[in-house]
C-alpha cells in the first residue's frame, strides 16, 4: 500500500435493516452508504459534502467501525477493519476518533470536563497513576485553549465554542493519527466557527493529523480540505483534489450544490448564476433506478433511468459518477 | 444603559482613547458558575413546602415504626380483655380494640409492614426494572420487540387473580404480599428506563465511548444509568406509595396480612362492625394511610418537579 | 411615512437569575416593499427585536420602546392581545422550524383556511379556493391532495412552503421571516429563497429577514443592519455594509469567513487561518458596561469600557456605533475594506 494513504476504503456498503415487523420475509432496507471507495492520504483532509440524508455521517461513522459495514473493506495501514471483532478492533480504538456536531449531546451533563477528556485514556487503560493522566489532561486542556482550573467544572458552564473544543481534547487524548469530523462547526456561531477551524488546522500541522471533514459548509470544506468527495444518496457521485473540483466541476449535482450557495458579495451575488434543483431529495429507502441524481437532474438521458453510472477517472485525480460528464470532459481533455 | 452623545467627546479624557489592556478584556468567553446537578436538585427540591413537609412525616413515621414499639409497654398482639373498646385516653393513646389491644401500638407496627412493604417494592422495582429497561433499551431491535412484549402480557393478567392464587398458594403473610406485588409493579419502571436508554444512547457522547473502545457495561452504568437517574428515582418515588396501598388494600379485603399481624388495611378491616359506634378505631389507621400517601405523593412530586424542571410548567 | 418605525426598543427577560437584556435601544425603519435582513449571532436579540414588536414574546419579558409605528398606527399603547389581532392580519410570520409552527393535528387545508375565515371572513369554499391559490404561489405540487394531508407527510421545503402560503394568505404588508432556510439543504435553500424573491415583487411585500447567514441576506436584501449583545452595531446598504464596514465587528464577521466561495475561482493560498474574534457573545445577564463587543474588540480603548458608542450617520442609509470614528487618529484605514 502507497505510504502516503493512511486509510482506504473500497466498495463500502452500509445498509440498515429499518423492517418493522418481527417475523417479515421480505427485509426493507435503508442504503445509507452504497459502494462507496476513498482513500486518505496521511495528514491530509478529505472533505466530504452532500445533503443531509447522502449519506456522510453514516460514511464517517463505518469508516471508524462504529457500525459493522454490510461489505466492502476499511484498511487501515493494512490491516482490514471491516471483519473485525470489537475486542479485536480495541488497538485502532487509540487511533481513530471522532469530533461531532452538536456539542451539547456530545460531552455528558453529569461528567466533569477533566473525567470527559480522561474517559479514552481510562477506556484504553494508558496510565496506571491518576498523577501522569492528569498531567496529560491538563496539557490537553492548555492546547485546546482553556485553562486548567476548567478540569473540575461541569459542560453545561460552557459556552458551544469552548464545549466544542473539549470534544476536541477528548478525540486527541489517545493520540490519534485519523479524526473524523462530524459537521464540527455547523452548530457554532459564525464568530466562533473560525475559532475552530484554525484550531483544527493548527493541530493537523502539529500533529499530522488525517482529517475526514464531515460538513455541508462548500465554502469551509473548500478552505480546509485537500481533497474533497460529494455524495448523493449513498453514492459517491464526484471526488477530486480540491483545485481541481471547485474549478472543474462536472456532475450536475455538484454544480447546482455549489451554485445555491448564497453569496455575502453584493457583486458576486449578482453575478452569480444560480442553479434551482426541482423537487426533494428522494428517500434512500426506495432510490430511483440507474442514476440516483436523475430525477433532479436537468440533463436527464434515457440511459440514466437504467444504467447506474461508475465513477470514472478523468484524469487529474478526478472522478465523476456520471454517463454524460464523464465521456464529454474525458473527451475535451484529450483534444 | 448609558449611550455617550456624538458632541460629548470633546469632554472625554484623551487617555480613555488608549488601547484597552488585554486583561480587562476577559474574551475568553463568560462561564456561569453553577452548582452541581445534586446540588441543584437538592435547592429546587427543598424550596417546595409539601415535599419538604412529606419529607419530614415520613422521616418520623420511618422512627416510630423502627423504634416505637421499643418503647411501647404494649404488644401488638397482647389482648386484654377487661380494658377492651376504650375510646383515646391517656393510657392508651389511639384507644384500644375490643379485644383490649392498643391501637397506638398496632398502627405502629402497621407502618412497620408498610414501610417494609414500600422499601422491598422500591429495591426490586429498581432491580429488575432498571436491568430489564435498560437490556431492551440498550440492545433494542428484536430483543427490545421480544421483551416488550412480555411485559404487555403481563400487563394483560388480571391482578387480583393471579394475587389471589398466590394467596392461597404461599399462604396470606408479609412475603406473599410482597412477592404478588412485585410481579408487575416493575414493570412501569422498565419501561421509563427503556425510553431514557433509548433516547439518550444517540447521544453522541455514548458513541464517543463507543469509540474508545468502551464495553456494553461500561457505557450503561458510566452513561446510559447515571443520565435516566432522575426518570428512575421519580418512577420509584410514585411507586413506593402505590405498593404500600395495595398491600393495604388487600389486607383490608382480607386476602393479606392476617390477624394477629396489624397491617394499616387489616386494622381498617376489624373496625368496619364498629364503625357507627367506635368510628375512632377505623380514624386512626386510615389516617396513617391517608397522611402517608399525600407525603409520598408530595414528595414524588416534589422530586419530579426538581430532577427535571422542564416538567414544570 | 415608513411602514414600519421601531424608536428606542428594549426588551427585558425577567428570569430567576436576574433580568437578560436581550434588546437594548434598537431603532429602524422600514419603508413600504422595502426589505431589510437583520444579521447577528445567537443571542444577538435579532428575533426578540421583532418578536416583541408582534407582541409573541412570552410575559416574563418586558417591552418598551419610545414608539413602535406600524402601518400608521402606533403600537406601544395597545395591548398584547388586541396587537396579535391587529398585526395577525398584515404582518406575516415565517419561522426557522415550520413543524413547530404547524399544527401536527390539523391538515393543511384547514391551517390555511383558518386564519382567512378570521381575518377576512371568507365563506368556507372561498377560503378553499383562496387556500388553492396560495399553494400554487408557492409552487407546491399537486395542491389539491396537499391540502388533506397533514404537515408530517410533508418534506422540509414543502412545509416551509406551506408556512410561507400561510404567511401570505391575508396580504400582508409586512412579512417577518426568521432564520427560514436555516433548518433546510442547501439546494432546498435555493429554492426557498427563490421563492421568496419572487413572492416580494409580486406582492409589493416587506420582508425583515433575520439570519445568520450574510449571504442569505445579500440574496434577498437591500439593506442589512448588524446587532450584536442586543444592540445595533452598524447599519446600511449590503454594498456598504459589505465593501464599507465601519464596526470593528462587521469587520470579523465578513473576514471569519473563508473568502473564496464555491463559486468564485481565486486560487488563492487556502488552508490560511481565518481571522477570528476571540473568545464569545457576551451573557445578556451582565452586559459589559459599555460597547458589547469592546471585550473582543481588537481595537478596543478604554472608553469602549466605559460608555456604549453614539450612533454615527457616515451616509443617508449607513451609519455605525463605534468609537474608533472619532479616535480616527488610531483607526487603520485599511481595516474598511474586507479581505
Amino acid at each position: 500500500m502507497d505510504d502516503a494513504v493512511l486509510m482506504r476504503v473500497e466498495n463500502l456498503k452500509m445498509h440498515f435493516d429499518v423492517s418493522k415487523r418481527l417475523f417479515s420475509k421480505k427485509k426493507t432496507l435503508l442504503k445509507a452508504v452504497d459502494d462507496v471507495s476513498l482513500s486518505l492520504r496521511r495528514g491530509r483532509t478529505f472533505g466530504l459534502v452532500g445533503e443531509s440524508g447522502c449519506g456522510k455521517t453514516t460514511l464517517g461513522r463505518t469508516i471508524v467501525r462504529l457500525y459493522k459495514p454490510t461489505a466492502g473493506r476499511i484498511w487501515y495501514s493494512d490491516a482490514d477493519l471491516s471483519p473485525l471483532s470489537d475486542a479485536a478492533l480495541m488497538p485502532y480504538r487509540s487511533k481513530m476518533q471522532m469530533i461531532f456536531q452538536d456539542s451539547f449531546s456530545s460531552l455528558n451533563p453529569r461528567m466533569m470536563v477533566g473525567d470527559i477528556i480522561a474517559e479514552p485514556l481510562r477506556i484504553q487503560h494508558r496510565f496506571a497513576s491518576a498523577r501522569e493522566e492528569r498531567e496529560l489532561v491538563e496539557a490537553l486542556v492548555e492546547r485546546i485553549g482553556l485553562r486548567k482550573d476548567h478540569i473540575s467544572r461541569y459542560p453545561h458552564e460552557f459556552s458551544g465554542g469552548q464545549r466544542q473544543r473539549i470534544g476536541i481534547a477528548r478525540a486527541l487524548a489517545n493520540t490519534p493519527e485519523f479524526i473524523v469530523c462530524d459537521e464540527p462547526i455547523s452548530a457554532l456561531d459564525v464568530s466562533i466557527q473560525a475559532q475552530v477551524i484554525n484550531l483544527l488546522l493548527d493541530l493537523q500541522d502539529q500533529m499530522g493529523l488525517t482529517y475526514l471533514f464531515v460538513s455541508h459548509d462548500l465554502s469551509m470544506v473548500r478552505h480546509i480540505s485537500h481533497e474533497v468527495g460529494v455524495m448523493y444518496l449513498g453514492h459517491m457521485v464526484e471526488t477530486a483534489p480540491v483545485h481541481e473540483l471547485y474549478s472543474h466541476m462536472l456532475h450536475p449535482y455538484t454544480e447546482a450544490l455549489m451554485s445555491a450557495v448564497p453569496q455575502a458579495d453584493p457583486d458576486m451575488a449578482e453575478k452569480s448564476r444560480r442553479i434551482i434543483l426541482q423537487g426533494d431529495v428522494p428517500t434512500p429507502i426506495d432510490p430511483p433506478s440507474g442514476c440516483p441524481f436523475r430525477t433532479r437532474c436537468p440533463y436527464p438521458k434515457p440511459i440514466c433511468e437504467q444504467v447506474m453510472p461508475a465513477l470514472q477517472d478523468v484524469g487529474h485525480g478526478h472522478f465523476v459518477a456520471c454517463h454524460q460528464a464523464a465521456g464529454s470532459n474525458s473527451s475535451a481533455r484529450s483534444i | 444603559m448609558q449611550r455617550l452623545e456624538q458632541n460629548a467627546y470633546r469632554t472625554v479624557p484623551p487617555n480613555l482613547f488608549d488601547p484597552l489592556p488585554s486583561e480587562e478584556k476577559q474574551a475568553d468567553g463568560w462561564i456561569r458558575p453553577s452548582a452541581s446537578y445534586w446540588q441543584d436538585v437538592w435547592m429546587r427540591f427543598t424550596r417546595n413546602k409539601t415535599a419538604l413537609f412529606g419529607l419530614v412525616f415520613i422521616g418520623l413515621m420511618a422512627l416510630f415504626a423502627i423504634f416505637g414499639p421499643l418503647f411501647s409497654p404494649y404488644p401488638y398482639d397482647g389482648m386484654d380483655m377487661l380494658s377492651g373498646n376504650q375510646p383515646p385516653n391517656s393510657v392508651h393513646w389511639f384507644g384500644t380494640d375490643k379485644f383490649g389491644r392498643d391501637i397506638f401500638t398496632r398502627v405502629m407496627y402497621g407502618a412497620r409492614i408498610s414501610l417494609t412493604v414500600g422499601v422491598f417494592a422500591a429495591m426490586i422495582n429498581l432491580l429488575i426494572g432498571v436491568v430489564y429497561g435498560s437490556v431492551s433499551g440498550y440492545f433494542g431491535g428484536r430483543v427490545d420487540m421480544v421483551m416488550m412484549r412480555i411485559v404487555d402480557i403481563l400487563i394483560g393478567l388480571p391482578s387480583l387473580l393471579y394475587i389471589v392464587l398466590l394467596m392461597l398458594v404461599l399462604g396470606s403473610n408479609l412475603v406473599s404480599v410482597i412477592i404478588a406485588l412485585c410481579i408487575t409493579s416493575w414493570i412501569g419502571t422498565a419501561r421509563v428506563v427503556r425510553g431514557q436508554v433509548l433516547s439518550i444512547k444517540h447521544n453522541e457522547y455514548v458513541l464517543a465511548a463507543m469509540l474508545a473502545g468502551a464495553t456494553n457495561r461500561y457505557i450503561l452504568f458510566r452513561h446510559l444509568l447515571p443520565n435516566s437517574m432522575g426518570p428512575i428515582i421519580v418512577s420509584t418515588a410514585f411507586l413506593i406509595p402505590s405498593a404500600i396501598f395495595s398491600e393495604a388494600f388487600l389486607s383490608f379485603l382480607g386476602i393479606g396480612i392476617n390477624v394477629p399481624m396489624a397491617s394499616w388495611g387489616t386494622l381498617a378491616n376489624e373496625a368496619i362492625p364498629m364503625l357507627q359506634s367506635r368510628p375512632y378505631q377505623m380514624l386512626f389507621p386510615v389516617a396513617a394511610i391517608s397522611l402517608t400517601m399525600f407525603s409520598l405523593n408530595f414528595i414524588g412530586d416534589g422530586l419530579r418537579d426538581s430532577l427535571d424542571p422542564r416538567l414544570k410548567k | 411615512m415608513p411602514l414600519l418605525i421601531l424608536d428606542d426598543l428594549n426588551a427585558t427577560f425577567h428570569i430567576a437569575a436576574g433580568d437578560v437584556q436581550a434588546v437594548r435601544g434598537l431603532s429602524l425603519q422600514l419603508e413600504e416593499g422595502e426589505s431589510i435582513g437583520i444579521v447577528g449571532e445567537s443571542g444577538s436579540g435579532k428575533s426578540a427585536a421583532m418578536l416583541s414588536v408582534m407582541g409573541l414574546l412570552p410575559a416574563t419579558c418586558e417591552v418598551s420602546a419610545r414608539s413602535i409605528v406600524f402601518n400608521n398606527i402606533e403600537l406601544t399603547r395597545i395591548g398584547r392581545r388586541d396587537l396579535r389581532k391587529l398585526l395577525g392580519k398584515d404582518i406575516g410570520m415565517v419561522f426557522q422550524d415550520p413543524m413547530t409552527s404547524l399544527n401536527p393535528l390539523y391538515t393543511i387545508g384547514s391551517q390555511l383556511t383558518e386564519s382567512l375565515r378570521l381575518h377576512l371572513r371568507y365563506t368556507p369554499r372561498q377560503a378553499r379556493e383562496r387556500a388553492l391559490e396560495l399553494l400554487r404561489m408557492v409552487e407546491i405540487p399537486s395542491p389539491e391532495t396537499r391540502l388533506k394531508q397533514y404537515p408530517y407527510e410533508l418534506s422540509g421545503g414543502m412545509r416551509q412552503r406551506v408556512m410561507i402560503a400561510s404567511a401570505i394568505s391575508c396580504n400582508p404588508k409586512l412579512i417577518i421571516a426568521d432564520e427560514p432556510t436555516t433548518a433546510l439543504d442547501v439546494t432546498i435553500q435555493a429554492q426557498i429563497l427563490d421563492l421568496l424573491m419572487s413572492l416580494k415583487q409580486k406582492l409589493n411585500v416587506s420582508i425583515v429577514l433575520i439570519s445568520h447567514d450574510l449571504g442569505v441576506i445579500t440574496s434577498l436584501c437591500r439593506r442589512i443592519l448588524v446587532m450584536y449583545g442586543g444592540m445595533m452595531v452598524e447599519t446600511g446598504t449590503t454594498r456598504e455594509v459589505f465593501y464599507d464596514a465601519r464596526h470593528p465587528y462587521t469587520w470579523g464577521l465578513l473576514r471569519s469567513r473563508p473568502s473564496g466561495s464555491p463559486q468564485t475561482q481565486s486560487a488563492d493560498g487556502a488552508r490560511g487561518r481565518l481571522v477570528s474574534l476571540p473568545g464569545a457573545p457576551p451573557d445578556m445577564l451582565h452586559p459589559p458596561p459599555g460597547c458589547p463587543f469592546a471585550p473582543r474588540c481588537p481595537h478596543a480603548m478604554r472608553i469602549c469600557n466605559e460608555y456604549i458608542p453614539p450612533i454615527t450617520d457616515f451616509s443617508s442609509t449607513h451609519a455605525a456605533a463605534c468609537h474608533l470614528v472619532y479616535a480616527n487618529a488610531r483607526l487603520p484605514k485599511k481595516e474598511a475594506s474586507h479581505g
